[in-house]
């Protein structure tokens, strides 16, 4: 029999956990959109650090220019998308990576063409640290410890090849333990299967000894302790644009980085602003595709 | 004081609708709000946070007991022995059971963190990469031992598991393409959602269907709730004090704090309940509490290293641990003592508010007694497309989670006659399993 009572409460019922789904859907970050026709682009997990800037900065700064945020899973989904759309897009790239060709030898397929690319949009330097009080830790042990493992960032073969230049040049006799990210790298640390990590991240109880950024005073310089061409050098991920004029995008990059929102990010991340910021834009590609090219050569 | 009760009713919400709908996890609402989060005072952050994960939990048991809708992977075991009481009549003592488990267990973690607290960095060594692997491979053996299916059989799963989560390009491997085909859509891995629809969920239904008849479904009552009490404090205390201490301790297991800790419990349950031959393949009521109260244990537990040591181990921790480093605030010992208090009391008003709403809620479900099954499942084999297509669109993939659903169908058709659990485990921890036991190798 037609039972009204049991048919209102499925309707209820499936109606709730429509309207939670739907209502899930539609908020996160993607939620927010504005007048303007810029999207902000976005292939990381939005609660990233990437997902942080393009919310927290660079929608904020992109004003009434801003449309929305285009969170797209996957660089490879995002790089087509972006290539075929006529839409504004602007965001984060870690081109470095995603250009660096797969291990069969293919081309990447989150590969994106130099003209796309805008500036570096910052820059993360590598300390070393352990944990503050442990007996025998010091920059001396760092590079001249027997024996000592050293937790790298390893995310990809980019990131493992630059850290691993750098801490085998400083230390030959020195382990190095690749991890896939923080949340790994740091228990590692507190736990005491590595020494020492040389990453970017900074907490309250490690005591940081050496920098790769000269304008780190409060450190030693890598450059002093090692011959390599990347011992001085930070990561650069980059800002890129499609479907937008090169000097308006440049011009927007530099709107970002001197904004307070940009400071108040980097220093919630332990990142920097890049130190090639005065140059223009060609010289900071130069520079870009010196630094992987340095990071390339180092793996051979 | 007002922000307080805005977190408290934020946190009930977003509790609820996270318990209800699969997919949408704990990470998933902390996000949704994290804007939000960036302008409020600690303690307020945690209040909302304690809330959150403590009624998530008393609603997706729900979901997984009466519906067989998994709200995340971690809920598996609950859901496997959940809803296999509640096809046997037996869903309100399911629910009432699982709700005290959970309370006792909850409140055992925070407790045991109390009286842990000065020595709480010998728990550090857990986050060490050999004892990942130790526990990883107790992980594996046993689901794979302890299933109801033939030990090959279930081996296979487990591999075809792996085999479906190394889908992919693997940059941390140097850039390892698997079985992408040159798909664009495949380079970052099939999604969890129609695996678990797919080839868990869609069997489970297959199962039931098949012998038809209709639900009987009596809800829950204080009578209910008092004798399960009864019945867990004279039948199933060292089940609880069991799976309470194995979620408290591996709680503290970085990145699959939650998982891992609800598959072993469950499994050493599992073991011990088919040794003494008293297993009820109908739905094992020992097997539920071992699950869902070491998954609530470790929910605790897995906050302690981001709020003492600013050490996140979990993905909604470590969204949590950015906005207090936003805020400029550096989660030290000193900082977690003073966060105790607020922890205590959000986790009773929520536990306490999040079983009576609820209760109401499963109560509500009560006119689904008397419903055809095969009508039930096919309602809700529909309702679970439809949410795996609009969670995926967030990021514009909800097509492409249809297209993988309607793929993996025909062998969740086909493995409809196995448990298929061990696959579905196989896909969720292959990519941590696989990382450790590669790190392990540059100890050596």
């Amino acid at each position: 029999m037609f039972n009204v009572k049991k048919m209102l409460s499925v309707t209820a019922l499936g109606l709730l956990m429509m309207i939670s789904n739907t209502a899930v859907a539609v908020a996160d970050i993607s939620e927010a959109k504005g007048p303007g026709d810029v999207n902000v682009l976005l292939y990381y997990s939005a609660g990233g650090a990437y997902g942080r800037m393009s919310q927290n900065v660079i929608a904020p700064i992109l004003g009434d220019d801003f449309k929305e945020v285009m969170n797209i899973r996957g660089c490879a989904k995002m790089a087509e998308f972006a290539k075929n759309t006529d839409e504004k897009m602007f965001g984060l790239w870690d081109w470095f990576s995603t250009n660096d060709p797969l291990e069969d030898g293919s081309k990447n397929p989150c590969f994106v063409e130099e003209e796309n690319i805008v500036s570096i949009s910052h820059s993360f330097p590598y300390r070393a640290c352990f944990v503050t009080g442990t007996e025998g830790r010091s920059l001396d042990d760092f590079v001249n410890g027997k024996d000592i493992k050293i937790g790298i960032l390893a995310i990809n073969g980019v990131y493992k090849a630059q850290s691993t230049a750098v801490v085998q040049s400083v230390n030959p006799n020195a382990k190095i333990i690749p991890y896939k990210g923080s949340k790994d790298y740091i228990p590692g640390l507190r736990s005491g299967e590595v020494d020492y990590i040389y990453s970017p991240q900074m907490r309250e109880w490690m005591t940081c000894v050496a920098s790769t950024d000269a304008r780190e005073t409060q450190f030693t310089n890598f450059s002093t302790l090692s011959d390599s061409e990347l011992a001085d050098k930070n990561t650069y991920p980059a800002f890129v644009a499609f479907n937008m004029d090169m000097d308006e995008a440049f011009e927007l990059a530099q709107k970002i980085q001197q904004s307070p929102e940009m400071a108040t990010f980097l220093a919630s991340t332990g990142h920097n602003l890049p130190e090639q910021l005065s140059l223009s834009r060609d010289e900071q590609l130069k520079f870009m595709e010196e630094w992987y090219l340095s990071i390339k050569a180092s793996q051979k | 004081m007002l922000e307080i009760v805005f977190a408290f009713f934020m946190g009930m919400g977003l509790g609820i609708i996270s318990g209800i709908v699969p997919g949408v996890n704990v990470f998933v609402s902390v996000l949704l709000v994290f804007p939000i989060l960036l302008s409020w005072e600690p303690t307020s952050i945690m209040f909302m946070y304690i809330t959150l994960a403590s009624v998530h939990q008393y609603f997706g048991s729900v979901s997984a007991t009466v519906f067989a809708i998994p709200g995340t992977s971690t809920s598996l075991p609950a859901l496997h022995e959940g809803h296999a009481m509640f096809q046997d009549g037996r869903g309100g003592q399911a629910i009432m059971t699982s709700a005290i488990g959970s309370f006792f267990a909850s409140f055992f973690a925070i407790v045991l963190i109390q009286i842990m607290l000065p020595y709480l960095t010998v728990f550090y060594q857990i986050f060490n990469t050999h004892v990942q692997v130790v526990l990883l491979t107790i992980a594996a053996m046993t689901i794979v031992i302890f299933s109801s299916n033939k030990f090959w059989i279930s081996l296979l799963l487990w591999i075809t598991g792996n085999v479906l989560a190394m889908v992919g390009i693997h940059e941390y491997y140097g850039g390892i393409t698997f079985m992408t085909f040159g798909i664009t859509e495949l380079y970052t891995g099939i999604d969890l959602l129609p695996v678990l629809i797919a080839l868990y969920v869609f069997p489970v239904f297959l199962r039931a269907s098949k012998f038809g008849g209709r639900i009987h479904f009596e809800g829950v009552s204080m009578d209910g709730y008092l004798k399960a009490v009864k019945n867990m404090y004279t039948q199933m205390k060292m089940t609880l004090l069991r799976s309470s201490m194995i979620g408290a301790v591996l709680g503290f297991v970085p990145g699959i704090s939650w998982g891992l800790s609800t598959l072993i419990a469950y499994n050493t349950e599992l073991g011990i309940r088919k040794r003494n031959k008293l297993y009820n393949k109908n739905g094992d009521v020992n097997c539920l509490v071992a699950a869902e109260s070491s998954n609530n244990a470790s929910v605790y537990t897995s906050m302690v290293p981001m709020l003492f040591a600013g050490i996140p181990i979990t993905a909604s921790t470590a969204l949590i641990y950015d906005v207090f480093v936003y805020k400029n605030i550096n989660p030290t010992l000193s900082f977690f003592e003073s966060l105790y208090g607020i922890t205590l009391i959000g986790f009773g008003i929520s536990s306490l508010v999040g079983l009576f709403i609820a209760g109401k809620y499963v109560n509500f479900l009560k006119f689904l007694s008397g419903v055809d099954i095969r009508k039930f499942y096919i309602v809700l084999f529909s309702l679970l497309v439809i949410i795996c297509y609009t969670v995926a669109q967030k990021y514009y993939a909800g097509v492409e989670n249809l297209i993988m659903l309607a793929c993996l169908m025909p062998f969740g058709y086909l493995l409809r006659n196995y448990n298929t659990m061990p696959l579905v485990y196989g896909f969720v921890l292959q990519d941590i399993f696989i990382e450790s036991v590669y790190r392990l190798y540059f100890f050596y």
